[in-house]
C-alpha cells in the first residue's frame, strides 16, 4: 500500500503544531571531517540520552557530528502531550536547524517518527532501526533519500517479520543484527550494529562524492 | 544589447555544458529549483545578477521592492517550503529579514552557493535547434561574455522587479513628486509631507498605512473594491482560521467565508471604499488590518480612481482633488523576460501575458521552464517549490523514458494556458497569472504523481 504525496497539507494550514522546547544533545568530533551530522530519535520517555553513552561518543569518534533529539514529551524537552504529527514536525524542526542537511537515524517508535517526518524533510539518508511503525504507511519521503532499515530478527518488539515489511516499504533488504536486542545502543553489544550502520554511510558519501 | 558586440570575446563558440540545467535567478524561486534539480541528480548552474542570494527580499538589491517595514501577509506555516521548516519560534508574519535570512540558510544548508554564479547577467537564451540551448552570460561589471551551452533552462528571474506605471492626463505637468512604490524604502522620506498612494493592492495598502502615521496628510486612491482578509481572524491568524472551512465543498466555502469576512471586518462602503465587485477567492484578497483603522481615525481619506492631474493637484472621479507633494504608485509589476523570444513562453496574445503548461513549461520546447510565475490567494512558497519538483521529475522523465515523455508532451500541450483557478476570473494581464491556491496545488500534486507513474 502507499500514500499518495501530500502536497496540501490540509491538517498543518488549519491547525499548525505549536513551538515545544525540544532538547538535542550532541558529541562533535575534535576536527571537522566533511562527513554529514547525524541526528537519532528513540521512541523512549528518555529521548536523547538513550544514545548519549555509547552512541554519539563512537560516531563522533569515527568523525561524524553526533545529535540526538528529545521530541515533546521525551528527556529534556518541553512535558507536553503530542502525536505522532507533533514528533515528526519537532524531528523535521531539529534536522532544518542544524548547519548542514544531516542523516536521519530513528529507533523503535522513533523509527514511526522519522517515516513521518521524511515527508518533511529531505533526510541525507535515513536509517530505521528495530523500526515499530505499527499499522502506519508511511507517507513518500521527500528527496528520495537513500534508506536502511535495521534490527535483530529475534527482537521481540521489532520482530523480523516488522523489519521484512519494512524494508520491503522502501524496497531495502533489512540488515540483521542476530543477539543485539531492542534496545541495541545501550546493551553491551552496542558497537557492533553502529559500526555497519557507520560504514553504510561512509560507503554512501564515498559514492556521492565519485 | 546587440550581440555583435560580443564577437571580440569569443561567444560564438559555446562551452558546452552536457546534461547539466541552467537556472536564471538566486531568488526563492531559483533557490528551490537549484535545490529539487539536484536533489534529482542534475547537475545545476545558477546565475545570479546581484552578488547575494534572495532576489525580491534581499533589501540590498536594487531591484528589491521590499521596503523597512515589509511582513510576511501570509502566515509562517503556510509560507514555509514543505520540506523546509522556518523555525517554529518565529512569529506568525515574519519581518522581511527574517524571511531572507530563511532563504540564505536554505542556500548554506542544502551546500547551493556553490553551484551559484554571482554578479552574472543574462543577455540571451536561444534555442539550438535541438531541444538544447545557449545561454549568452555577461559580468555584470565588465563585458567579458561567454557563451554556454545546456540541456535545459529554468526562467526564475521573478516577476517584481519591472515597476508598472499607469499614464493620466496631465501626469507630466504635475510639479510634485511621483515615484513607484518600488522606490518607497522607509517612512522618513515622507514625514510632514502631503502623500498620495495610488492602487489597493497588498503594497498599496500596507504602505498606505504606514504612511498615514508619519504623514501630514494622506490620500488613498483605488480603482476598484478588494475583500479585505485581516490578519488576525478570531485570534488566529486569517488564512488559518479559513482554511479551518476547506473541508467544506468551495461554493459553501465561498459563501461562508464570505459572512465571516463581512461580520468581522464590516462594510467597506461605511469607511468611503467601494464594495468588491467580485466574489471572495475571484482574486486575490488583500491582507491588511490597518486600513480602515486609519480611516477611521481620520489619517487615511479614501478615494476613488485618479481622473487627471493638474500643475499641482490630483482630480478624482468623484470630483474631489487632492494637492499631494508625493504620489506613491503602488501599481504593481510588468512581467518581463528581455532576454529571451516572447513565442517560447506563449506570449502571443494581446496582452503579453505567458501562456504555459502547467503556468510553468513553455509549450514551444520540452526544456524550458519558468518557476514562480504566479499570483495566489496564498503563499508562493509552497507553489514554487512543487513546481520545482514537478519540473525535475518531467526532466528526468525525458532521460528516462522518452516514450513516456512523448505521450505526456503530446496530452500537455494542447492544454497550455490552462487556468487554476475556482469559478471564473477576468482575463486581463494583472490577473493572467493569478491561481487559487489550493486548486493549483493540487494540479501540482496531480502532476508529480503522474511524472512518477504513480497511479
Amino acid at each position: 500500500m502507499t500514500r499518495r504525496l501530500d502536497v496540501t497539507r490540509g491538517l498543518d494550514y488549519r491547525d499548525p503544531v505549536p513551538h515545544a522546547h525540544r532538547e538535542i544533545l550532541a558529541v562533535l568530533p575534535e576536527d571537522p571531517t566533511g562527513k554529514p551530522p547525524l541526528l537519532f530519535v528513540s521512541g523512549d520517555p528518555r529521548g536523547a540520552r538513550v544514545f548519549t553513552e555509547h552512541w554519539l561518543p563512537h560516531a563522533a569518534h569515527r568523525g561524524f557530528p553526533a545529535h540526538a533529539l528529545s521530541v515533546r514529551g521525551q528527556g529534556g524537552a518541553a512535558k507536553v502531550k503530542g502525536d505522532l504529527r507533533a514528533h515528526a514536525h519537532d524531528l523535521a524542526q531539529a534536522a532544518a536547524s542544524l548547519a548542514t542537511r544531516p542523516v536521519l537515524l530513528g529507533h523503535g517508535k522513533g523509527a514511526a517518527i522519522l517515516a513521518e517526518g521524511l515527508a518533511r524533510y529531505p533526510a541525507r539518508a535515513a536509517v530505521l532501526i528495530a523500526p515499530r511503525l505499527g499499522r502506519t504507511v508511511p507517507p513518500p519521503p521527500a528527496g528520495e533519500p537513500p534508506i536502511l532499515v535495521a534490527g535483530d530478527p529475534g527482537d521481540k518488539r521489532a520482530p523480523q517479520a516488522a523489519l521484512e515489511k519494512t524494508g520491503a516499504h522502501y524496497g531495502v533488504a533489512p540488515l540483521l543484527f542476530q543477539g543485539a536486542g531492542h534496545d541495541m545502543m545501550l546493551n553491551a553489544a552496542w558497537r557492533e550494529p553502529l559500526d555497519a550502520i557507520l560504514d553504510w554511510l561512509d560507503k554512501l558519501t564515498e559514492e556521492e562524492r565519485a | 544589447m546587440s550581440e555583435g558586440g560580443f564577437d571580440a570575446y569569443g561567444v560564438d563558440a559555446a562551452y558546452d555544458r552536457g546534461a547539466a540545467v541552467c537556472v536564471i535567478g538566486a531568488g526563492m524561486a531559483g533557490l528551490l529549483a537549484v535545490k529539487n534539480l539536484r536533489e534529482h541528480g542534475f547537475t545545476v548552474d545558477c546565475y545570479e545578477r546581484e552578488t547575494a542570494v534572495g532576489g525580491s527580499w534581499n533589501w540590498r538589491n536594487d531591484r528589491s521592492p521590499v521596503y523597512a517595514s515589509t511582513h510576511l501577509i501570509s502566515s509562517r506555516p503556510l509560507t514555509e517550503f514543505p520540506d523546509f521548516p522556518m523555525p517554529d519560534d518565529w512569529p506568525d508574519y515574519p519581518h522581511h529579514s527574517q524571511v531572507l535570512g530563511y532563504l540564505e540558510r536554505y542556500t548554506d544548508h542544502f551546500g547551493l552557493r556553490e553551484h551559484i554564479w554571482f554578479g552574472s547577467e543574462i543577455s540571451r537564451v536561444e534555442p539550438t535547434g535541438d531541444g538544447r540551448w545557449d545561454v549568452i552570460v555577461k559580468p555584470v561589471s565588465g563585458n567579458a561574455a561567454r557563451r554556454l551551452r545546456y540541456a535545459a533552462v529554468v526562467l526564475a528571474n521573478g516577476h517584481n522587479w519591472d515597476p508598472r506605471m499607469p499614464e493620466y492626463d496631465g501626469m507630466h505637468e504635475f510639479r510634485g513628486e511621483i515615484v513607484h512604490s518600488s522606490a518607497y524604502k522607509e517612512p522618513s522620506k515622507v514625514r510632514g509631507k502631503r502623500v498620495l498612494v495610488v492602487g489597493a493592492g497588498n503594497s498599496g495598502c500596507d504602505i498606505a498605512g504606514e504612511v498615514a502615521l508619519n504623514a501630514e496628510e494622506t490620500w488613498h486612491s483605488s480603482r476598484r473594491g478588494y475583500w479585505f482578509v485581516p490578519k488576525y481572524v478570531f485570534g488566529k491568524p486569517g488564512d488559518q482560521a479559513l482554511a479551518g472551512l476547506d473541508w467544506l465543498p468551495f461554493g459553501l466555502r465561498q459563501k461562508v467565508s464570505e459572512i465571516v469576512l463581512r461580520k468581522v471586518v464590516g462594510d467597506p462602503a461605511r469607511f468611503g471604499m467601494k464594495r468588491p465587485d467580485f466574489r471572495l477567492f475571484g482574486s486575490h484578497p488583500i491582507v491588511n488590518s490597518h486600513l480602515m483603522y486609519h480611516i477611521g481615525q481620520g489619517s487615511i481619506k479614501p478615494k476613488p480612481d485618479i481622473e487627471r492631474f493638474t500643475e499641482d493637484e490630483v482630480v478624482f472621479a468623484d470630483g474631489t482633488r487632492a494637492k499631494p507633494h508625493t504620489v506613491i504608485m503602488a501599481t504593481g509589476y510588468r512581467t518581463t523576460f528581455d532576454f529571451c523570444d516572447p513565442e517560447l513562453l506563449g506570449m502571443t496574445g494581446p496582452d503579453d501575458a505567458p501562456r504555459l503548461i502547467a503556468q510553468m513549461l513553455s509549450p514551444k520546447a520540452q526544456t524550458l521552464a519558468v518557476v514562480g510565475l504566479v499570483q495566489a490567494n496564498g503563499s508562493h512558497f509552497p507553489l514554487a517549490h512543487w513546481q520545482t519538483v514537478a519540473l525535475a521529475k518531467w526532466l528526468r522523465l525525458r532521460e528516462r523514458d522518452p516514450q513516456a515523455a512523448r505521450a505526456f508532451w503530446a496530452k500537455a500541450v494542447p492544454d497550455a494556458g490552462r487556468r487554476y483557478v475556482h469559478g471564473h476570473l477576468n482575463d486581463t494581464a494583472r490577473h493572467r497569472l493569478e491561481v487559487s491556491h489550493d486548486v493549483y496545488l493540487k494540479a501540482l500534486g496531480d502532476l508529480i504523481q503522474e511524472l512518477e507513474g504513480v497511479k
